[in-house]
């Protein structure tokens, strides 16, 4: 790791939380938190899910700022208002969930956004190379550089997440549960990575759920709870029992409400129930009346459970059966239909509708049964409503609120309002008090006794051992997606609990057996030589294929197509479809689109031609800069409004498209700038030919290959990928998304302003009409070409052949004498299959690379 | 919600009682004197009808009245029909129109005229219940002829050759064609000449050069184009230049002189001309005429037209410029446009 | 806990929003129109452009549901354009009307379904599908019939689509709207399955999760586009007695601007029908009094534009407004 010999002197303060307070809506994350990172040390922040750590972590990262009290570094108070700006005050986070760019390539991932004073602006690919070696090698994984980080398995991934942080000039490093994923010897690598680094009097922080782990790593121990320091000690003198007790150190009496266990039959039992890569061979049974309590850590396979037992996911292996006989669930309405709810733990991404009010978040579920005459009746809703919210005691204003005004804990009454509406037989609760506030969490508590008592069978998943200790009749206990333990209600306790969900208590640890929760091992990775230019030579291969498949038919019927004057107007077609292609390719990288390039065409072409009818002296270069100025101007309109003024482009686009091509009637008046009234030499231009190829292409070419340049071997241009690739990651690593957006849009603009110079100087006949309709075509040639509409991939060399390949179907079924009418037809049967391929392919490699994400 | 559908429907039916109340004009009115006449071309950008709007403009000094112009910016009937209901809208004496599409108009037209606005047409006929005189440029037969003969004579009569037009249902340039058919099916002399296809380059520029190249792409054996359609000559003159096959293919057609006057004077192309300023001219005299009811479109009825003198109308209300001429390059300085 | 007043709709929600700014606005135009621009307030300029609206108006309905539900449709215009064609083919071959409507109907629905299968079925993004489709539609409008058109049509159908109904300025062609849209409003906002649609726009995950069908939805969208496109098909071949393969090239883009300007959001979830038909009649009467004024085509696109673009702009900043204030409103009420 690149670290300057560390000046901290060993155990010196580097960076600390100081009284450190956050409140999020309601609820308080952490409260005068005060910890300290020291050089050549590792603290451990040990903690239930909810206790604060990441809270904890993403203050110091930069990510938030904390409402009282401060951060710490070197001494000196800091205001981090970036992540970037943590970074360069030389703290390095490895996140639990990276925020990495699959369409970038692994060395890309390790370098990309860390501007700073040595860096350049070009991409020293040499010394990339060679400093990704060794980081890779550092972390132990073996894959090549220039695959895209899609390929990868999720542990692979997240060893380049850690690879990543390693390669920052850190003083201080942050690793955020980063063995959640990896193997055990990947886990051994790093930890020897850790010991280096402790060498080198880095001050490193380390949260981790398993024990084994951070004893072995940390020097001392934080334990937070319920967002506040319990306590740091070392290591050494901590014993793994008082961790726990420090943890988790509640008392159970009286909060949890009173439940008979029932003796009902069994209403659904599950046999040897697996799914590849999520869990293995799970049994259980479950009764009318009585709770069930999944208990584990995070990424257990707990929710991966529920979702095969609501039918969105599909079991790989085992039975389910419901009232004795066997059940199948395609979908999430067939579970529904067989009685069956499912609370979801992410309450925001899969529980409710956020612009939705509260009644119909409700009824979202019983939407069929709230009508009356086929209509949704307002009184049915609240029938549905009413009994269970006021059950719960949701507090609010009106039926009509969104919900997105309501605090975590009645957001989630309303969850479950919803839920019972369904009248379910089974319910199961994925972490249903998780970030709700007490009062709320009482209420809940008191309703799911309560349908227990009255006959509904419940599976509560919860992180949260009092929860789990006090509300459930029996529970099991998963860990890595295996079965690690069963307890009844007496005879559980929280300890117990947490040795089978982590490892504290394991005496042994089969070093070589892989968690199922990481990738199955069968998967064999391709030889990583091969690999590339496989992949590679899919869609432009492809392409090449595709224009052979219509050239070498067309030839044989009529040899005109390859004659010279043929070729030749393909050439100049080519080369001003490909101009302006290469332009929208760029826009379109950043996750945007530019309807409007037609239209700018057409203005700048007819603003060069008629500005020179009138001021011939300006000559051919006079003429194309004013077309280029014409173009920029446009662009950076387009790009100032779908940036600052944060409108889709598809809007911005539509409407500019528009008006430039109003502006274009308007100065055009209906007049014409015929051949005759412009400059001789201004139409010689894209006459010139050299060695017999037109200027027109040969310009084409060297714009693309100066784009294609710029693409690859500047930052700025790896920059735009990121930022189609996941524009959040890209913010949040400090990559300045708005300024490369509007440099997208500007140089889009600015070729198209170009193209429209070349059109007029190749159509010699201008007016307000040019290229009308072109937008779709070259859209068209972006698409064919490879190029995702999606954002974050696309080569320039697949622009080329995209437009060869449509440019040379046209002309070939132009050659056979195909009815020019018909044209329009191949032309969408082409841009269907080739998005059709792309959906294939991309379905292929989803499929070959299973495994949890 | 429903106050908004009610608030909207409140709002459009008072609009309709409003309009209701409206006069509506009467179907038949003479003027008494010079009116507004509304040209409505194919197209706006189409230089023809802007030349030929100056004529009409030279005779509104004289005789008074307006020539107002609206062109759509599409040649499609759709866009001329909104601008039909426009010209109407604006109280307009007489519509002269050049139709994109002879019967997509017809209804508006028909339309209009209830409304009380007289209907001619100019360079391309609409449907000929929905105007009352249609001003053509020459005979739509002794155009179709000279062009075929043009084109003769440049092959020898003998061999392969294209027609490349304007749009696809404009009528003038599909009359055209259909007489040059109707005449080589009929006489021998052009028995050894085979049209092996009809292209058609939608009033563009690009489109023009695209398929004039095509064509030749195409057909190997291909000898000559005619191309009636004002745009397009030019247009395949310069993707002919361009391409090195401009004495190879022979051009003939129908363009505005001076937008060919290189290739006339270099010998490459034919032209087929007439005085474009003059047909506006022509046109704004004779629309003056039907909105006084002095012109009915009647076989025989006669009306003076200024400078040029006194027009008869022919048959099926035809009312025909003069004959067109052959631009050489003698005589090409003399064609203005 | 609940209080008495909580069953009655949220007066925040309505007093400021999109819609209503709309209203004033269009109507402020309107005034304008019917005040200062001569000739427009005659039966027969508002009959008129009411008739030149008919199609954009019958497709803006479909249009509306598929962007709400995170979805595109461009090919609306070549299913127009292909549905009339097969319409005029089946006319000319000797079927009776009672016959080649429903048909013709059908023919769109297939259309739509092609859609629908490649978006849902394949997992397409529709806006590159319903580009292809585009293309594709279009170009089969012209296989069948060339570049010909087809002129001759039943008088009936060609008096439903001159004139107007009884005395009244409307005309005959917008009445199919007029027809479908309270249907269209009433699904969207009182059905199940316009709750469903706004709930896969708003939220996809939670759709699903809810049991709500996606793929099932989705499909019928597009199918129910289609036929609304054979519909307006007819309507524009009456209204110009003409059935041809390059009818109303371009108008997706316009009843697209139509939706975006009417509240629509291009990222799904939310908007009302009842802002889109106030787009409607602002953008029929914009264009029609700069018509009046002799600005013609393409240049009247200049003021639509700007209208979108400035319109959007506005939207954003009150949104970031008004949103700030319903969070203070509320969340002082409940005391959160």
């Amino acid at each position: 790791m690149a670290v300057a010999e560390s000046s901290e002197k060993q155990g010196e303060v580097v960076a600390s939380l100081s009284g450190a307070t956050k409140i999020f809506g309601g609820t308080v994350a952490i409260s005068d938190v005060s910890i300290e990172l020291r050089a050549g040390e590792v603290l451990a922040l040990l903690g239930e899910n909810g206790a604060g750590k990441s809270t904890c972590v993403k203050l110091l990262a930069g990510v938030y700022r904390p409402d009282i009290g401060k951060v710490v570094v070197g001494g000196e108070p800091v205001a981090f208002s970036s992540p970037l700006q943590a970074q360069r005050a030389g703290i390095a986070v490895m996140h639990q969930h990276p925020g990495l760019f699959p369409d970038l390539s692994v060395g890309e991932n390790l370098f990309i956004g860390q501007a700073g004073p040595r860096s350049s602006w070009r991409i020293d690919r040499a010394r990339m190379r060679s400093e990704a070696q060794r980081l890779l090698q550092l972390v132990g994984l073996h894959a090549d550089i220039d695959a895209p980080l899609s390929r990868l398995r999720t542990s692979e991934q997240q060893l380049v997440e850690i690879a990543r942080a390693l390669s920052l000039d850190a003083r201080v490093l942050i690793m955020d549960e980063p063995t959640a994923a990896l193997s055990q010897r990947e886990v051994e690598r790093l930890f020897a990575v850790v010991n280096n680094l402790r060498g080198h009097g880095v001050a490193m922080m380390f949260v981790g759920h398993r024990m084994d782990e951070i004893y072995r790593v940390a020097d001392r121990i934080a334990v937070l709870r319920d967002g506040h320091l319990v306590g740091v000690e070392r290591a050494q003198e901590l014993t793994r029992e008082r961790a726990v007790q420090m943890m988790v150190g509640r008392s159970l009496d009286g909060l949890y409400p009173h439940h008979e266990p029932t003796e009902a039959a069994v209403l659904m039992s599950v046999k040897g129930l697996s799914r590849d890569g999520a869990f293995e061979d799970v049994s259980f049974e479950l009764r009318a009346g009585e709770i069930l309590g999944f208990g584990g850590l995070v990424g257990s396979g707990r929710t991966e459970i529920a979702r095969v037992l609501f039918g969105i996911d599909q079991p790989t292996a085992g039975t389910m059966t419901l009232d004795g006989a066997d059940v199948r669930f395609a979908s999430a309405r067939d579970a529904m239909d067989r009685g069956i709810a499912y609370v979801s733990e992410d309450r925001i991404g899969q529980s409710l509708v956020m612009d939705f009010s509260i009644l119909a978040n409700n009824s979202l579920t019983v939407l069929d049964e709230a009508t009356h005459g086929g209509l949704v009746s307002r009184s049915n809703e609240l029938a549905f409503a009413k009994p269970f919210l006021d059950r719960l005691r949701l507090r609010f204003h009106s039926y009509d609120q969104p919900v997105s005004t309501l605090s975590g804990g009645n957001q989630q009454k309303v969850v479950l309002s919803k839920w019972l509406a369904t009248q379910p037989r089974v319910l199961i609760l994925d972490e249903p008090t998780q970030g709700i506030d007490v009062q709320a969490k009482a209420d809940v508590h008191a309703m799911i006794a309560d349908l227990a008592s009255q006959g509904l069978a419940i599976i509560l998943i919860s992180s949260e051992l009092p929860e789990l200790l006090g509300m459930c009749d029996r529970m099991i206990v998963l860990r890595e997606g295996r079965i690690s333990a069963r307890f009844d209600r007496d005879e559980a306790t929280q300890e117990k609990v947490i040795s089978a969900a982590t490892d504290a208590g394991e005496a042994e640890r089969d070093a070589m057996r892989p968690a199922v929760g990481a990738e199955s091992q069968v998967f064999t990775p391709e030889n990583p030589g091969l690999a590339l230019p496989r992949l590679f030579a899919r869609r432009e291969f492809g392409l090449v294929a595709a224009i052979a498949a219509v050239v070498i038919p067309v030839s044989i019927l009529n040899p005109r197509m390859l004659s010279g004057a043929n070729l030749s107007a393909l050439a100049m077609d080519a080369g001003l479809l490909m101009t302006v292609a290469v332009g929208q390719m760029l826009v379109i990288i950043t996750r945007n689109i530019d309807l409007s390039v037609a239209a700018v065409i057409g203005l700048a072409a007819y603003g060069a031609a008629s500005t020179l009818h009138l001021h011939p002296e300006l000559g051919v270069v006079g003429g194309v800069l004013l077309a280029c100025g014409i173009g920029l101007l446009a662009g950076l309109v387009n790009g100032f409004v779908v940036t600052y003024g944060k409108v889709p482009a598809i809007v911005v686009t539509l409407g500019t498209m528009t008006i430039f091509r109003g502006l274009n009637s308007l100065w055009a008046g209906g007049q014409q700038i015929s051949a005759d009234q412009v400059p001789q030499s201004w139409l010689d231009m894209t006459s010139a030919n050299l060695f017999g190829i037109p200027a027109v292409l040969i310009i084409a070419v060297a714009t693309l290959l100066v784009i294609a340049w710029a693409l690859r071997s500047t930052v700025i241009g790896r920059e735009l990928y990121a930022i189609g690739s996941n524009p959040a990651g890209a913010q949040l690593i400090g990559i300045p998304v708005r300024a490369r957006v509007l440099l997208a849009f500007a140089v889009g603009g600015l070729l198209a302003g170009f193209d429209g110079a070349l059109w007029a100087s190749r159509y010699a006949t201008v007016d307000a009409r040019v290229a009308y309709g072109f937008e779709l075509t070259v859209i068209a040639a972006v698409v064919v070409g490879g190029i995702a509409v999606r954002g974050g991939s696309g080569t320039v060399l697949g622009v080329a052949l995209g437009t060869l390949t449509l440019l040379v179907i046209n002309n070939g079924l132009t050659l056979v004498r195909v009815d020019p009418l018909w044209l329009q037809g191949v032309y969408g049967l082409v841009i269907l299959a080739a998005i059709g391929i792309d959906a294939y392919v991309a379905r292929r490699g989803a499929a070959s690379r299973k495994g949890a994400h | 919600m429903k106050s908004h559908l009610v608030k909207s429907l409140l709002l459009a039916s008072s609009l309709v009682a409003v309009a209701s109340l409206a006069s509506v004009a009467s179907a038949e009115e003479c003027a008494t004197g010079p009116v507004t006449v509304g040209f409505l071309p194919k197209l706006d950008t189409d230089p023809y009808f802007q030349v030929a709007q100056t004529g009409a403009e030279e005779a509104a000094a004289e005789i008074g009245g307006k020539a107002i112009k609206q062109a759509p910016s599409q040649a499609t009937a759709e866009a001329q029909i909104e601008f039909i209901n426009n010209l109407v809208s604006q109280k307009v004496g007489v519509i002269a129109i050049s139709a994109n599409d002879a019967n997509a108009v017809a209804p508006a037209l028909k339309r209009a005229m209830q409304q009380g606005v007289k209907i001619v047409s100019y360079d391309s006929d609409v449907a000929p219940a929905a105007r009352t005189v249609f001003l053509n440029q020459a005979a739509g037969d002794s155009l179709a002829e000279m062009m075929l003969e043009s084109m003769g004579k440049l092959i020898d009569y003998d061999g392969e050759f294209a027609i490349l037009s304007s749009t696809p249902t404009a009528t003038n340039q599909n009359a055209w064609i259909d007489f040059m058919k109707a005449k080589m099916a009929a006489e021998p002399k052009y028995a050894k000449m085979k049209l092996v296809q009809v292209a058609y380059g939608q009033e563009s520029e690009q489109v023009n050069q695209q398929q004039a190249l095509g064509l030749a792409q195409a057909f190997p054996n291909l000898k000559g184009i005619i191309i009636p359609a004002g745009i397009g000559l030019p247009a395949a003159a310069r993707a002919m230049e361009q391409a090195g096959l401009l004495g190879k293919i022979k051009l003939t057609g129908l363009a505005p002189a001076t937008l060919i006057k290189k290739y006339i004077q270099d010998g490459s192309v034919q032209d087929i001309w007439w005085n474009v300023k003059d047909l506006g001219y022509l046109t704004y005299f004779a629309a003056q005429a039907v909105a006084q009811c002095k012109l009915t479109g009647k076989e025989g009825e006669t009306f003076k037209a200024g400078r040029l003198g006194d027009y008869t109308v022919g048959k099926g209300g035809e009312v025909l410029l003069g004959p067109a001429d052959i631009v050489t390059p003698a005589n090409v300085e003399e064609f203005k446009f | 806990m609940a209080r008495r007043s909580d069953t009655a709709p949220d007066f925040v929600a309505r007093f400021a929003n999109w819609d209503n700014f709309l209203a004033v606005l269009t109507i402020a135009v309107l005034a304008y129109a019917v005040l200062f621009v001569p000739n427009f307030a005659s039966a027969f300029n508002i009959s008129q452009a009411i008739a030149g609206v008919s199609e954009r108006a019958l497709i803006v309905l479909p249009m509306v549901l598929l962007i709400i539900a995170r979805e595109i449709d461009l090919s609306v215009a070549s299913i127009l354009a292909l549905t009339s064609v097969v319409f005029g083919l089946m006319v000319q071959a000797g079927a009776p009307l009672l016959v080649a409507i429903p048909l013709t109907l059908v023919a769109g629905g297939l259309c739509g379904a092609f859609n629908g299968v490649l978006v849902t079925a394949l997992g397409l993004p529709s806006l590159v599908v319903t580009l292809g489709t585009m293309a594709l539609f279009r170009g089969i409008g012209y296989i069948l019939l060339g570049s010909g058109s087809i002129n001759i049509f039943p008088d009936s159908f060609l008096s439903f689509g001159i004139d107007m109904v009884g005395p009244t300025p409307l005309p005959w062609t917008i009445v199919p709207f007029l027809v479908l849209a309270p249907i269209f409003a009433i699904a969207q906002q009182k059905m199940p399955v316009g709750r469903r649609i706004y709930a896969i726009g708003g939220n996809p995950d939670t759709a699903r999760y809810s049991g709500i069908r996606l793929a099932r939805t989705v499909f019928w969208l597009f199918v129910t586009s289609g036929v609304v496109c054979a519909a307006a098909g007819m309507v524009y071949a009456a209204r110009l007695s003409n059935a041809r393969a390059n009818n109303a090239l371009g108008i997706e883009l316009d009843v697209i601007t139509i939706a975006l300007l009417g509240g629509i959001s291009v990222f799904g979830g939310k908007g009302r029908l009842t802002g889109v038909l106030w787009a409607l009649l602002l953008v029929a009467t914009i264009r029609n009094v700069l018509g009046l004024l002799q600005i013609g085509g393409d240049a009247q696109g200049t003021v639509i534009g700007l209208l979108l673009i400035v319109s959007l702009l506005a939207s954003n900043a009150a949104e970031r407004l008004f949103g700030s204030l319903r969070v203070q409103f509320l969340s002082r009420k409940t005391g959160e």
